[in-house]
């Protein structure tokens, strides 16, 4: 049984009650809720995930709250709750799927240090894994939408999971925030993709999540070898290109840019150079997703 | 103990680079994008290099020391204008110019070295860009002007921390 | 060269590990020559010199550059220098 086939009250009762528990792979979370709007889009973007109980051990105990008091009277708003505590401003209420996706971030990003936390798309097909690193520009989640649209194994949109032990990449599966005119381009390229509601009024503008598919679901326990690192850069009208990059800048870049690497110190620097040794590293500049996807799978041997 | 001697390749040495890796790497790339590119191929202009393309996130993340510097001019101290710092080389102070655009600065290398200048500190430090090309040469600074802080560019942090 | 440094060699750089501060620095090729001799074992400065000129012509400022970098290395605790007992 999965998410999507449970009934709405049920759902509902779930995420006011006792949770509703997602296994993401690497991380467990309980998330609870007290909209019905909220627990919809949930039940759409989440679809995918088993039906599990919702006892035993989570990284990530986590609700989206009414905000009570004044401030509900003059604007409905939410918050983000984790351990009985607040740490953000609340959100306005009718983003509350936004402030859940980015709120689990945070704390899968600062509680998690049991692995290494790249900040980095990662996708797999054909037993190699490929790290698209986040960088202002980059359009990282737009390509690893579309990969995993186009065959590819959703590993993660957000967090590259690096296994400290041998540097294998974990899965954690999660829907991909696309923002803006991203939407309408996944929509294009992929009519039969599930995304979820749009929430135009956010910060970043407006967001929408793509669901995970079934199979990136279903393989979440499988981890995957780290093949090739691949720093996109997205030029509109660009023809694609793949330029080598020095496998010391890719260790720096992706040390750098690591959620959590200065807290592992040298079990974080053994894992990134087991990573880059064994991955090729690349410069890919695109402004045609078809051109971006080919180029990304002939690096996977296709 | 000494080394065995590596293999003779025949090369040039350049002069030795460390760099340290930041946390605030990508961030600080976020707040500062829109200004480097302009930046840099002005201040790579002084530097017989060939240039195909700078890359932003070629870029690396430095603090750095503001300071005075004097020249002696064989009778006696002459305090040169403008700020400098010294580069990554450890060896080389760089002037601090104004940028292509109004908030942004740039680093212009000089013939001043640690060993025929004299640096006084200003008390300011600064975080700056400096690019490294593929031959480990550092060819070029950016500055945020006001010193520069690191920007959280990354979706995930579009909550805002609670005070 | 404290416990627990580490060195990843990628061609002409290197990445390093610097388990004083739990830093990591990048260094170009002619640093990485130097972190590299210090590696196994102390050296007079003549050895670093040689480690990292081999047979190339030394440049201007050779002494200088080599000076600035050994006094950067100990100021991020990667390296220390002891002054050599005289011999008779």
């Amino acid at each position: 049984m999965r998410v999507a086939d449970l009934e709405a009250r049920e759902l509902e009762a779930r995420l006011t009650g006792t949770g509703l528990a997602l296994d993401f792979g690497a991380v467990r979370a309980r998330i609870r809720a007290d909209q019905a709007s909220l627990a919809a889009a949930i039940r759409e973007v989440y679809r995918e995930y088993p039906d599990q109980p919702s006892r035993g051990f989570f990284e990530v105990n986590a609700s989206v709250e009414r905000v009570t008091g004044i401030r509900r009277v003059l604007r409905s708003q939410v918050k983000f709750v984790v351990d009985g505590e607040a740490p953000f401003a609340p959100f306005p209420a009718d983003t509350h799927l936004p402030l859940l996706e980015w709120g689990l971030n945070w704390c899968i990003a600062n509680n998690c240090n049991q692995f290494l936390l790249l900040h980095a798309g990662a996708v797999e097909r054909s037993g190699r894994a490929v790290l698209l690193p986040a960088q202002p520009g980059s359009g990282k989640s737009t390509l690893t939408a579309a990969l995993t649209c186009s065959g590819f194994r959703l590993l993660s949109d957000e967090f590259g999971v690096v296994d400290l032990n041998d540097g294998m990449l974990l899965p954690l599966p999660r829907p991909i925030a696309l923002k803006n005119e991203s939407i309408e381009v996944i929509r294009e390229f992929a009519p039969d993709a599930l995304i979820g509601p749009s929430f135009p009024k956010t910060r970043k503008g407006t967001v929408a999540h793509l669901a995970p598919d079934r199979l990136s679901v279903d393989r979440r326990g499988v981890p995957a070898h780290p093949r090739a690192i691949v720093f996109p850069k997205y030029v509109p009208g660009e023809p694609v290109s793949l330029e080598a990059v020095s496998p010391a800048r890719a260790f720096v870049k992706l040390a750098g840019n690591a959620f959590n690497y200065e807290v592992l110190g040298p079990a974080a620097f053994d894992a990134v150079r087991v990573v880059v040794q064994g991955s090729e590293c690349f410069r890919l500049r695109y402004g045609d997703l078809h051109d971006a996807i080919s180029a990304v799978r002939r690096l996977v041997g296709e | 103990m000494k080394t065995g001697r590596r293999a003779f390749v025949k090369r040039s040495i350049t002069a030795p680079l460390v760099l340290t890796v930041g946390p605030a790497l990508a961030r600080a790339n976020a707040s500062s994008m829109a200004c480097l590119s302009r930046d840099a191929l002005r201040a790579t202009q002084d530097k017989p290099i060939v240039m195909v393309s700078i890359e932003a996130d070629e870029w690396m993340r430095v603090e750095v020391d503001l300071v005075g510097l004097s020249v002696w001019n064989g009778s006696s101290f002459q305090t040169l204008p403008g700020q400098y710092f010294l580069g990554v080389d450890k060896l080389t102070y760089w002037l601090l110019e104004q940028g292509a655009t109004p908030n942004s600065q740039i680093g212009v290398p000089t013939q001043y070295k640690t060993f025929n200048a004299t640096p006084r500190s200003l008390n300011q430090r600064r975080f700056a860009l400096v690019y490294v090309d593929s031959q480990g040469r550092e060819t070029g600074y950016a500055f945020e002007k006001n010193g520069g802080n690191a920007v959280t560019g990354s979706c995930w942090t579009s909550v805002a921390v609670r005070a | 060269m404290p416990e627990g440094l580490r060195l990843a060699r990628f061609d002409s750089e290197a990445v390093v590990f610097n388990p004083v501060s739990w830093q990591t620095h990048l260094l170009n090729d002619t640093a990485a020559y130097a972190l590299e001799a210090l590696m196994s074992g102390p050296q007079t400065f003549d050895d670093i010199v040689t480690a990292v000129l081999g047979n190339v012509t030394p440049p201007d400022h050779t002494v200088e550059m080599i000076q600035s970098l050994l006094a950067e290395l100990e100021a991020l605790g990667l390296v220390e220098t002891t002054l050599a007992k005289s011999c008779e």
